[in-house]
């Protein structure tokens, strides 16, 4: 079935005029044209508009593309796992310090999502994890919280 | 929330000398620090504020003013307003937070609703004020702040295009404006270098600014200084005529960069860093960073440097058009 | 020849064992900040400043020279080998030196992104020995209207990084384009599009935006074949003779577009690195095969961003300007060391500003002789499987975001956009265009602003402009020229299949 082939495409494009749709509301709350020249207002606008109907037109060029073109996608569980993993390991950055969760989120992929073996995957894990914040947190002097008491 | 903060120490050699100097003798009674001081600049590496902390952190450290660690941690943002956030959200009544604020910081919530004011900080000093002057190009054909308001009076409003580095010298268009009784048309960059380079390559009529990029050029004679907008005539430009003596009625119109702590800390903490800061303004590295900036030495403290601030804030509305809510 | 006398002067100042160990340092550490994404050179010149306070000047703008266009060498590395740009000068180089380094040939890729950077870091290093005066003072006449015009010369590249879609293309550059007008306003100092987050003031940081959609993006998509993927070869460091021969002219071309383009103030590298790799694609006979790992695709922005580097000097040494942000904090180094920036600058402090004219020939002597085994040996870290190269990976882009602005913010920004980057690798909707457009719109947006409020409000100041004009004649050229192409290859075409 075409459409089923193709939605998922249809769907990040209207992402894309969303966007557009909103920047032109947005735009409309700042002035668009004062004195001599252009102000806040007027590039959102131009922009907006022009996302909105550039996104159109690929949807538009994605329901007249003849089905045969339809590329086959590969599966999407993985890249899905890994993004879970970094969005957690980023969202418990600001609780617990980098050091914990930058090891566990490599942890998970290498023994979970690649099934690697846990010792090796655990060793790896905690070496890079102590190499990268040598070198940013001390070296380089950027002020990571590494541990959960370095707030 | 109590914590020790390891965050960029300056200098390898600090965490030594700092636990070397005995706690507090210097300073007697009252609170000294008990674990690392953060220093906090609302503002990314490299800027013109960001620097002059570095050179506080570094009297500090240097001189061993403390008996802990200081550490640096930048903050930028919004015009200073992510780090005032970050010190009125996470750094509550800490007396081992110190924040660098300037005026930038105390302009940024005027046009800004969401930003932090600086009333969310306690300011403990100033060191310096930063001076603002007429620039116009070397080989133009005014010699003098007089020829050129003249013929800025004889032409429609906003005939005149001035080069501008951010609001600040917005502002003191306004104040020059607002002197001479006709609009200068302000054209916005994003620096002082900026406006420095479209000046010389003619592309506007003058510039209001800091002297600090325009000091090279000045000597050389690149560009000309018209007037000043303070009381009394520079040092570092003797020749340079203030707007006043000239017949000019512009307000005095300077820049302020300054230390504060968190909202809510004791009146002894307050002291304890009054006195540090006085230490760090007499040190001859602080004396020298400001003099090379062309700055001038304006070591403000505790309540009159809050009564200043207010009076800036009226200043800075006014200007900007944005009277205080009542 | 006076100023081969006075060079002759600064290489005596310059080959003292102190300058040498200085500039030694400078390129050594700006090689190291240029491999971490998110350090920039003009990060670690501020972290240093401080502690050289009260030193040599010399040996220190030496050194911080060193971080500055040392940074453009590494930035390469981690661009080539992981897809991650490590400066934002080296993103084009994540496209096609990524690709070579999936075939095997990251040595190669990584070799001649050195010998490029070092002949365009020395020519560019004698142009600023020869001409830097009167080069600096032509750059002066670039006003509002002019880098209007070039930013949409360089609007209209859009299309010649997009890939096999151009409406998807074009799309992602409006885009990035939309994404350049998030936070403070720096005409008015209001605040667009910020949904009320006090962290998005600034608006969203290139690095963050090139490390999410090139590093993370590729991660995501490619995750899926890393259990199969074979552990790739590598190969040789010096590329071959036909290699050499389509490298040379694109080194060429891109020295000399870096150097001009660097020049002049507030455009900068970044810019540089892009019109060059549209450069190469425009003149390339095989322009289909940009994307998949065309050697000239790396020869040239390379070039073109060292050459740019070296020429942001001209404007800082000659004229006191900075002409770009690292060189504004070199410029305020200066000042911190009792100097006064300005046009006086090549004869009241001749002796420090030659002794680094000196420094540039003998530290991009230094990086090469560096370089060529470094490629090697960073080449060797894709013998490692993909599914053990993976997860380090995400970590670097997780800590170098953090450490662009200490903001973990900048690490969801980095989570989102790494998601938005793998939808757009599945889609085919390309990620560069995104990019330039966030590069250009801030400029775009002021230029275009500027220029009305400076021409009150007429729009003959574009025309009426020689530079400005020219400039937007070529942009039009570069938007009817494939069109008309088209036309005369269609009426061709039906005559060849007549024959056929």
């Amino acid at each position: 079935m075409k459409l089923d082939a193709i939605k998922g495409e249809i769907a990040f494009a209207a992402l894309f005029a969303t966007v557009g749709l909103y920047w032109v509301a947005g735009s409309l709350d700042f002035a668009i044209w004062s004195g001599f020249a252009p102000d806040s207002g007027f590039l959102p606008l131009v922009f907006g508009v022009l996302l909105v109907g550039l996104s159109v037109g690929v949807i538009v060029m994605l329901l007249t593309t003849p089905v045969e073109q339809v590329v086959e996608r590969e599966p999407l569980t993985k890249s899905f796992k890994l993004l879970g993993a970094l969005i957690l390991a980023v969202a418990s950055l600001d609780f617990v310090g980098f050091a914990v969760p930058l090891f566990l989120m490599m942890l998970f992929m290498f023994s979970y999502v690649e099934k690697l073996p846990l010792v090796r995957s655990t060793i790896v894990s905690a070496v890079v994890t102590g190499i990268f914040l040598v070198i940013f947190a001390r070296w380089l002097q950027i002020p990571v919280p590494v541990f959960p008491w370095s707030y | 929330m109590t914590v020790s903060r390891r965050k960029f120490v300056i200098g390898a050699a600090t965490l030594a000398v700092g636990m070397a100097s005995v706690a507090g003798t210097a300073f007697g009674q009252g609170w000294t620090p008990t674990r690392d001081v953060e220093l906090v600049i609302p503002f990314g590496v490299g800027g013109g504020s960001d620097l002059m902390a570095r050179v506080i952190g570094k009297v500090i450290v240097e001189e061993k003013l403390l008996p802990v660690p200081l550490v640096i941690n930048n903050r930028p943002g919004g015009g200073g307003a992510a780090g005032i956030g970050y010190v009125s959200a996470s750094r509550k009544a800490d007396p081992h937070t110190i924040i660098l604020v300037n005026g930038t910081t105390q302009i940024t919530p005027i046009l800004t609703p969401q930003a932090k004011t600086l009333t969310e900080v306690q300011p403990v000093a100033n060191f310096m004020l930063d001076d603002f002057l007429l620039f116009v190009k070397g080989d133009s054909k005014y010699k003098t702040i007089q020829e050129f308001v003249e013929d800025v009076k004889s032409k429609p409003d906003k005939t005149f295009n001035f080069a501008t580095g951010g609001t600040t010298d917005v502002m003191a268009i306004t104040v020059f404006s607002k002197a001479i009784g006709k609009q200068i048309n302000p054209v916005n960059f994003n620096s002082g270098g900026e406006a420095l380079t479209n000046l010389l390559g003619g592309h506007v009529d003058g510039v209001i600014g800091n002297p600090l990029e325009f000091m090279g050029h000045l000597k050389s004679g690149a560009v000309r200084a018209l007037g000043v907008f303070r009381d009394d005539r520079f040092e570092a430009f003797g020749d340079v005529p203030t707007m006043k003596e000239s017949g000019i009625n512009a307000e005095n119109f300077q820049m302020w960069r300054g230390i504060a702590l968190p909202k809510g800390v004791s009146e002894e903490v307050q002291t304890y860093w009054q006195g540090i800061m006085r230490k760090v303004a007499e040190s001859a590295t602080m004396k020298k960073y400001i003099a090379d900036n062309a700055a001038a030495e304006s070591f403000i403290v505790g309540k009159d440097f809050e009564a200043f601030l207010a009076n800036q804030e009226k200043l800075y509305r006014d200007l900007l058009g944005k009277p205080a809510a009542q | 020849m006076e100023s081969l006398m006075d060079l002759a002067g600064g290489f005596s100042t310059a080959i003292t064992p102190t300058n040498l160990l200085m500039c030694f340092l400078g390129v050594f550490l700006g090689q190291l900040v240029g491999v971490l994404p998110g350090i920039g050179p003009s990060a670690a010149i501020a972290l240093l400043l401080p502690l050289t306070f009260g030193s040599d000047p010399t040996a220190s703008i030496i050194m911080f020279a060193g971080i500055y266009y040392g940074a453009q060498y590494g930035g390469t590395i981690t661009s080539v080998l992981l897809s991650v740009p490590g400066e934002s000068t080296t993103v084009m180089t994540s496209i096609e030196g990524y690709q070579m380094a999936k075939r095997g040939d990251a040595g190669k890729a990584l070799g001649i992104a050195a010998i490029g950077s070092f002949f365009a870091g020395t020519i560019g290093a004698l142009g600023l020995t020869l001409v830097a005066p009167p080069l600096a003072k032509a750059a002066l006449s670039f006003g509002p209207p002019e880098y209007f015009s070039l930013v949409v010369l360089g609007l209209m590249a859009l299309a010649a990084v997009s890939g096999a879609s151009v409406l998807k293309g074009v799309a992602a550059g409006i885009a990035g384009l939309i994404l350049a007008t998030i936070g403070i306003d720096p005409q008015t100092g209001i605040s667009r599009f910020d949904f009320g987050a006090v962290w998005l003031l600034d608006g969203i940081e290139f690095i963050v935006l090139t490390v999410a959609l090139f590093g993370i993006g590729e991660v995501l998509a490619s995750c899926s074949q890393a259990t199969e993927q074979p552990v790739a070869k590598v190969g040789k460091v010096l590329p071959n003779r036909d290699e050499m021969r389509r490298s040379v002219p694109a080194i060429l071309r891109g020295t000399t577009i870096g150097f001009f383009v660097g020049v002049l103030p507030a455009t900068g590298a970044t810019i540089a690195s892009f019109v060059a790799y549209i450069v190469e694609k425009k003149v390339s006979k095989h322009p289909e095969k940009f994307g998949t790992g065309v050697i000239e695709g790396v020869a040239g922005p390379e070039a073109s961003n060292n050459a740019a580097a070296t020429a942001a000097m001209i404007p800082m040494l000659a004229l006191g300007i900075p002409g770009s942000g690292t060189t504004a904090i070199i410029l305020g180094a200066l000042i911190m060391f009792g100097l006064q920036p300005g046009p006086e600058m090549f004869t009241q402090n001749s002796s420090l500003v030659w002794a680094v004219i000196a420094s540039l020939y003998i530290g991009n002597v230094m990086l090469l002789i560096m370089n060529l085994p470094l490629a090697n040996m960073f080449a060797q870290l894709l013998k490692v499987p993909y599914k053990w190269l993976y997860p380090p990976i995400i970590t670097l882009c997780i800590l170098g975001v953090f450490s662009q602005a200490n903001s973990i913010e900048d690490c969801w920004l980095l989570a989102g956009f790494g998601a938005l980057g793998w939808a757009m690798k599945r889609y085919d909707w390309p990620a560069a265009p995104m990019i330039l457009g966030l590069v250009l719109g801030p400029i775009f947006e002021s230029s275009l602003r500027q220029s009305l409020t400076i021409s009150h409000g007429s729009f003959d100041i574009f025309m009426t402009r020689p530079i400005s004009l020219s400039l937007l004649v070529v942009a039009v050229l570069f938007l009817v020229l494939p069109v008309l192409a088209s036309i005369i290859g269609k009426r061709k075409a039906p005559s060849v299949g007549e024959c056929a």
